[in-house]
């Protein structure tokens, strides 16, 4: 978000976003995250549900950027955290956060961030390149780095077991980031104002 | 609000440090219960909010089951769920409006790092009508694509519909300007 000093805004240019946009695109992610939970989760067999939340998680820093990705998700966590039932699967509440998956959904600010960051390295324009390696390192390696530990404390089993039953997250999360990717660089020439900062 | 926060906070620490004995795994499956009894919830919701969980406690009693102890599996699993369902007594004891409040409470004195309370109320209301405007953009551009009969790829409605997405949020920022919020300060 670009600030001015003294309060006066200049005729809007095409790089600057308003507060007032921001964080109508904020709350708008965070919806979209919602929305993408109302499919439900697809059990897998070997009993690993996968949801396409995350897919809005990669989405969200891809085309906002690390700091109002990074918001959208606080957003979204705490609309869940206040009882509203917008993970998949219609969960809510307190309970998600000392569950199992608590790590993971808390991941989520540091991952979407990561996208942005990622995302917007360089000369701050996405490539095909760029979206990917952000949506697997956010999107993927982040999740599973804050996920794992959080989730081996909570069932009380150890990293290395916990590490081997989330190989089974691997090929949804890897289909997962293939697609952001598409849908990143498809909203870069259909709608490139969604990206300036 | 607060008092009921601390004492789920400690409640479920006693569990988390409590020794793997048959004796903490009775407590951890009849403390659940008696506190939505205790809260006048009913066993009907208790039920339906293990349905909620059930995938989750079968991959946890599964994955547990291989690698643990038999003890140690069931104790970790009913001691999740009895700690999940406790904060879930807490969540719907409290109405969303209480949990807005006590969240603008606590942001209140983070004003002078520019912590804005109002503002982060407006975009959590602007999420909730978003989830619906959503909806109704995938309803749309789906009939639309129907309306005109021809054979499209299934996923053919993504973009359109992720595009009208952000025309839409883009429609809301020009709203909120006109409406005075926006200009220079960070949020």
């Amino acid at each position: 978000m670009n600030s001015v000093p003294g309060g006066a805004r200049p005729a809007a240019t095409v790089q600057s976003t308003s507060v007032a946009h921001s964080i109508a695109y904020i709350a708008v992610f965070a919806a979209l995250v919602a929305v993408l939970g109302l499919p439900g989760n697809i059990p897998l067999p070997g009993l690993v549900p996968i949801t396409a939340q995350t897919l809005g998680v990669m989405l969200a820093g891809a085309v906002l950027g690390a700091r109002r990705g990074a918001l959208s998700m606080i957003l979204f966590l705490a609309l869940v955290a206040m009882g509203l039932p917008l993970l998949s699967g219609g969960r809510g509440g307190l309970g998600v956060f000392v569950g199992p998956s608590a790590g993971y959904m808390i991941a989520w600010v540091v991952g979407a961030a990561v996208v942005g960051l990622v995302v917007r390295s360089g000369s701050g324009r996405p490539t095909w390149l760029k979206a990917f390696a952000g949506c697997v390192l956010g999107g993927m390696i982040t999740l599973y780095v804050i996920g794992i530990p959080v989730q081996a404390a909570v069932t009380g089993m150890s990293l290395g077991q916990t590490f081997t039953a989330s190989l089974l997250f691997l090929p949804g999360d890897l289909i997962k980031a293939v697609i952001a990717s598409i849908v990143t660089m498809g909203l870069w020439k259909a709608y490139p104002r969604a990206f300036h900062q | 609000m607060g008092g009921k926060l601390v004492s789920f906070a400690l409640v479920a620490l006693g569990l988390s440090f409590a020794p793997a004995t048959w004796w903490t795994i009775g407590v951890c499956l009849v403390i659940a219960p008696v506190a939505y009894a205790l809260a006048g919830l009913g066993m009907r919701l208790l039920f339906k909010d293990l349905r909620g969980l059930l995938l989750i406690l079968v991959f946890l009693a599964v994955t547990q089951a291989i690698f643990l102890e038999p003890i140690d599996a069931v104790r970790n699993t009913v001691r999740v769920l009895a700690i999940i369902l406790l904060a879930q007594v807490v969540t719907r004891t409290t109405p969303v409006q209480g949990m807005i409040e006590t969240c603008e409470r606590v942001l209140g004195p983070f004003r002078r790092f520019g912590v804005n309370p109002e503002r982060i109320g407006l975009a959590m209301a602007l999420t909730l009508t978003s989830v619906n405007q959503l909806g109704a953009i995938v309803k749309e551009v789906k009939d639309a694509q129907k309306a005109r009969g021809v054979r499209i790829a299934p996923w053919a409605w993504v973009m359109p519909v992720l595009v009208l997405t952000l025309q839409h949020a883009d429609q809301v920022g020009d709203a909120l300007e006109a409406r005075g919020l926006g200009g220079s300060d960070e949020d």
